[in-house]
C-alpha cells in the first residue's frame, strides 16, 4: 500500500477538470465536462442532480469503476494517488482501503451464494491478512457498528434473508470493513422506504462522523442532501453549475437550475397552486448547445447566454455557472 | 347498462365529449348523482398463498389487502400512502379487478361492479383507467404512440379515423405536439414523454375515474412537477377522479383531497388532507410524517421515528399490526385488533388505534 501512497498534505482529494466521455465505433458522449472539487478529511460532499446529468460517473471515475468505453481526462488525487496513472492490476489496492463505494441495490451488489459474514470476512482477510477467525471477528465487530439487530445471527444470513434496510446495512459494513479514507455513497437510500430512509441516512452521519471519513454522496434528493451534507454541487448536463455550503444553496439558490430544483420540489406551501417546474427536457449530450447548457430552458435566458458557456464564478466558497449574479451586482 | 353506452358514443364528432365546457358531468353518465360517492369499497380482501407442498401443506398466506373500506367522492383525489408490503398496489389493482378479489364489494358509481344488476367489468374499465409507474414497460414497444392510444376506443368499436383523431387531439392536452411525436415509438421519448403518454392513453376511453399508482414517482424532480401540474389540469377540465397511490408523502399532500395510510395490508388511519398532515392520531403516520427529510440543513432529524424495517405481512403480528414497533404499545394492543373508528371532534378523521393521539388539530 505504501508504495503506492506518497503523504501529501493538504485536501483528502483533489479533481481537477475531470472529463469523462463514452467512446465507441458510433457514438462519442461527453458526459462529464470538467468537473473540478477538493474534499478534506471529515467532509461530506453531496452532488446532486437528475438522471443524465453525469453524477454517477463523475463518482464512479474517482476508483475508475467505468466501463473500458469511458475515456477519463483530468487530474484526479485521492491521498497523494494519481487515480487515473494507476494500472488497471493495481486498482485493488485503492478500492475498498483507501476509496470504497455502496450503491443504490443492495440486492445487485451483495453476492446472493455467499452469507454476509464470508463476504465481510473475504474483504478484511484479502486487504488486511488476518486469520479467517479474526476475520469473522471483525465481520461481527462490523454488523454491531451499523447497529445490526441481532448480529451474530446476520452474519449467517444470506443477503435474500434481510429486508431491504437489514441488506443496505450490510452493504454499509462491508464498505467500511477496511476503514476506507474516503467513502462514496450512490444514491444509498433511494430504495429504501421512508421511514428505513432515514434510519439509514442517520447510520450514515453519525458512522462518517465517528470514524471521520470523507464522503461523497450522490442524490437527486434536496431533502437527502439537507440530512447529511456539508457542501453540495448541483450537476446539470456533465457541469457542476452551482457549488457551495449546504446553507447557500438552500438559501440562498443562485443559479436558475438550481432555483428551478428548489421550487419544483413539492412542500406544504404549495397546495394551491401549480408547482413552478422547469419546462422542457434535460438536453441531448451529444449535442449541447454552444453557450449555457441551461439556457434554452431558462426564464431568465439573456442572448449573450447562448454564444458562450459562462465559468463557475463568485465567492470562493459559493459559486454559480451564470451571468447573471455579475450583471446584478454591476447593476 | 348497454344503452348507456351507445348514447354517450353517438356524438362521435366530440371525442373527448363527454365533458361539458364549463367542467361540469354529463348527466347522462353521471347515474347516480352528485352525492353517490364515485367508488365505495368494501371489506376488500385479497390474500396470497405461498409455497407449502402439492399436498397443501404448509402454506403461508400473505394477507396482502386484509379488510380495506373506504369511498371516493366525485371529483376528489384520494391520496393512499404506506411503505412496500402494505399492499397499496394490491389495492389498485384490486379495484380495476386486475387481480380479482377474495371477498368485498365494489361498487362504482351505485352500481355493484361485477354483480348481475350492476356494472360488469369491461364497463368499470371504461370507466377507471389506470396508469402505472414504469413508463417504457406500460408502452407497446411496437406501435407507435398515436397507436397505442388508439388502441383502446379501436378495440371498443370506435372506427379508425375517429380513433386516430382522438389520438391525436389527447397528445395536444397532454402536451405533446401531434405533428411532431404522434408516429414516434416509445423508446423515442422521455421517461416524462412516456407518461405523458400513458395518461393520454388512459385519457383515450373517456374514462371518469383515474388510477395513479407511483404515475410520478419514477421521474425527475422537475419533470415530476411538470406531470403533476398536467394531472392537475387535466382533473379540472375533464371532471376527473383520481385515487393517487404513492410512497412520496410530500406529493400526496400537494394533490390529495383527502389521505388513506396503509400498513401490513390495512387502513390504519384515514382523513382529510389537513387533518392527516396536521393532527395525526394514529402512531404509524405520526412517525411515516417525521420520517421526512427536514429541508432545513439546520434542523436535521435528531433520532430516526421508528427502528427496524416493516415487518413481513405473511405472519403479521396478532391484534394491532403496528404494535411492533409503536412506542405506545401496551398488552390491549396484543390482544385486540383496533378497528378504524371517527375521531370525537371530527367525524371525518377516522384512525385505527387504541390510544389515538389527541394532537391539535392545525389548520390545513
Amino acid at each position: 500500500m505504501s508504495k503506492v501512497r506518497s503523504q501529501a498534505a493538504g485536501p483528502l482529494v483533489q479533481v481537477e477538470d475531470l472529463s469523462v466521455r463514452f467512446v465507441s465505433r458510433d457514438m462519442n458522449v461527453p458526459v462529464v465536462n470538467g468537473a473540478s472539487f477538493t474534499l478534506d478529511q471529515g467532509e461530506v460532499l453531496c452532488l446532486l442532480g437528475e438522471s443524465g446529468s453525469g453524477k454517477s460517473v463523475t463518482m464512479r471515475a474517482l476508483m475508475r469503476l467505468l466501463p473500458p468505453t469511458a475515456q477519463l481526462g483530468g487530474k484526479i488525487l485521492v491521498d497523494g494517488v494519481d487515480v487515473p496513472a494507476l494500472p488497471r492490476s493495481r486498482l485493488g489496492e485503492i478500492r475498498g482501503s483507501l476509496i470504497s463505494m455502496i450503491f443504490q441495490e443492495p440486492l445487485t451488489a451483495l453476492d446472493p451464494v455467499y452469507t454476509i459474514g464470508q463476504q465481510i470476512g473475504e474483504a478484511v482477510r484479502e486487504h488486511e491478512g488476518v486469520s479467517q477467525r479474526d476475520a469473522m471477528r471483525r465481520a461481527l465487530e462490523l454488523l454491531e457498528l451499523v447497529q445490526v439487530p441481532s448480529a451474530a445471527r446476520r452474519l449467517a444470513a444470506y443477503p435474500h434473508e434481510l429486508s431491504g434496510g437489514l441488506r443496505q446495512r450490510a452493504m454499509i459494513a462491508l464498505a467500511l470493513s477496511c476503514r476506507p479514507k474516503l467513502l462514496l455513497a450512490d444514491e444509498p437510500t433511494t430504495a429504501l422506504d421512508a421511514t428505513v430512509q432515514i434510519q439509514v441516512l442517520l447510520l450514515l452521519r453519525e458512522l462518517q462522523r465517528e470514524l471521520g471519513m470523507a464522503t461523497i454522496f450522490v442524490t437527486h434528493d434536496l431533502g437527502v442532501a439537507c440530512e447529511v451534507a456539508d457542501k453540495v454541487a448541483v450537476m446539470y448536463a456533465g457541469r457542476f453549475v452551482e457549488t457551495g455550503s449546504i446553507e447557500d444553496i438552500m438559501d440562498r439558490p443562485s443559479h436558475p437550475y438550481t432555483q428551478g430544483l428548489l421550487n419544483s420540489t413539492v412542500s406544504e406551501s404549495d397546495r394551491d397552486h401549480d408547482l413552478a417546474s422547469i419546462p422542457g427536457a434535460p438536453p441531448d449530450l451529444t449535442a449541447l448547445p454552444p453557450g449555457c447548457s441551461f439556457a434554452p430552458r431558462c426564464a431568465q435566458r439573456r442572448p449573450e447566454c447562448d454564444t458562450r458557456m459562462p465559468t463557475l464564478a463568485g465567492p470562493a466558497g459559493h459559486q454559480s455557472r451564470c451571468i447573471l449574479p455579475a450583471i446584478r451586482a454591476a447593476a | 347498462m348497454m344503452i348507456s353506452q351507445e348514447t354517450q358514443r353517438a356524438p362521435a364528432s366530440a371525442p373527448i365529449g363527454h365533458v361539458a365546457h364549463n367542467g361540469e358531468s354529463d348527466p347522462k353518465r353521471d347515474r347516480g348523482g352528485p352525492a353517490q360517492p364515485m367508488l365505495i369499497v368494501r371489506d376488500l380482501k385479497k390474500h396470497f398463498e405461498i409455497g407449502g407442498s402439492a399436498l397443501g401443506k404448509n402454506k403461508t398466506v400473505v394477507r396482502a389487502v386484509d379488510g380495506v373500506n373506504f369511498s371516493v367522492a366525485k371529483g376528489e383525489t384520494l391520496g393512499i400512502v404506506g411503505e412496500s408490503g402494505c399492499g397499496k398496489s394490491t389495492t389498485a389493482r384490486l379495484l380495476m379487478h386486475l387481480i380479482v378479489p377474495d371477498s368485498g364489494d365494489l361498487i362504482f358509481d351505485g352500481e355493484e361492479v361485477n354483480r348481475v344488476r350492476g356494472i360488469n367489468i369491461r364497463d368499470l374499465r371504461q370507466n377507471m383507467q389506470m396508469v402505472f409507474q414504469d413508463s417504457y414497460a406500460s408502452l407497446n414497444p411496437r406501435l407507435t404512440i398515436r397507436d397505442s392510444i388508439a388502441y383502446g376506443p379501436r378495440v371498443t368499436g370506435v372506427g379508425k379515423a375517429e380513433a386516430l383523431a382522438r389520438a391525436e387531439k389527447l397528445l395536444g392536452m397532454v402536451g405533446l405536439e401531434p405533428g411532431m411525436f404522434a408516429l414516434r415509438y416509445p423508446h423515442e421519448l422521455s421517461g416524462g414523454q412516456r407518461q405523458r403518454v400513458n395518461i393520454a392513453r388512459a385519457l383515450a376511453m373517456e374514462p371518469r375515474m383515474l388510477i395513479l399508482d407511483e404515475s410520478v414517482s419514477a421521474l425527475d424532480k422537475s419533470v415530476e412537477a411538470q406531470v403533476l401540474n398536467l394531472l392537475r389540469q387535466l382533473k379540472r377540465e375533464l371532471n376527473l377522479t383520481y385515487v393517487f397511490i404513492s410512497h412520496d408523502l410530500n406529493v400526496v399532500q400537494y394533490v390529495s383531497d383527502r389521505v388513506l395510510v396503509m400498513y401490513l395490508g390495512q387502513v390504519v388511519e384515514s382523513g382529510p388532507v389537513g387533518a392527516i398532515y396536521g393532527g395525526a392520531r394514529h402512531p404509524y403516520t405520526t412517525a411515516l410524517l417525521s420520517s421526512r427529510p427536514s429541508m432545513d440543513p439546520r434542523r436535521r432529524v435528531k433520532t430516526p421515528p421508528l427502528s427496524g424495517d416493516p415487518p413481513n405481512p405473511i405472519n403479521p403480528p396478532s391484534g394491532c399490526r403496528f404494535r411492533t414497533r409503536c412506542p405506545h404499545a401496551q398488552a390491549r394492543c396484543a390482544e385486540e385488533a383496533p378497528v378504524l373508528a371517527p375521531s370525537p371532534l371530527d367525524p371525518g378523521h377516522l384512525a385505527a388505534c387504541h390510544f389515538p393521539q389527541a394532537a391539535p388539530a392545525k389548520a390545513a
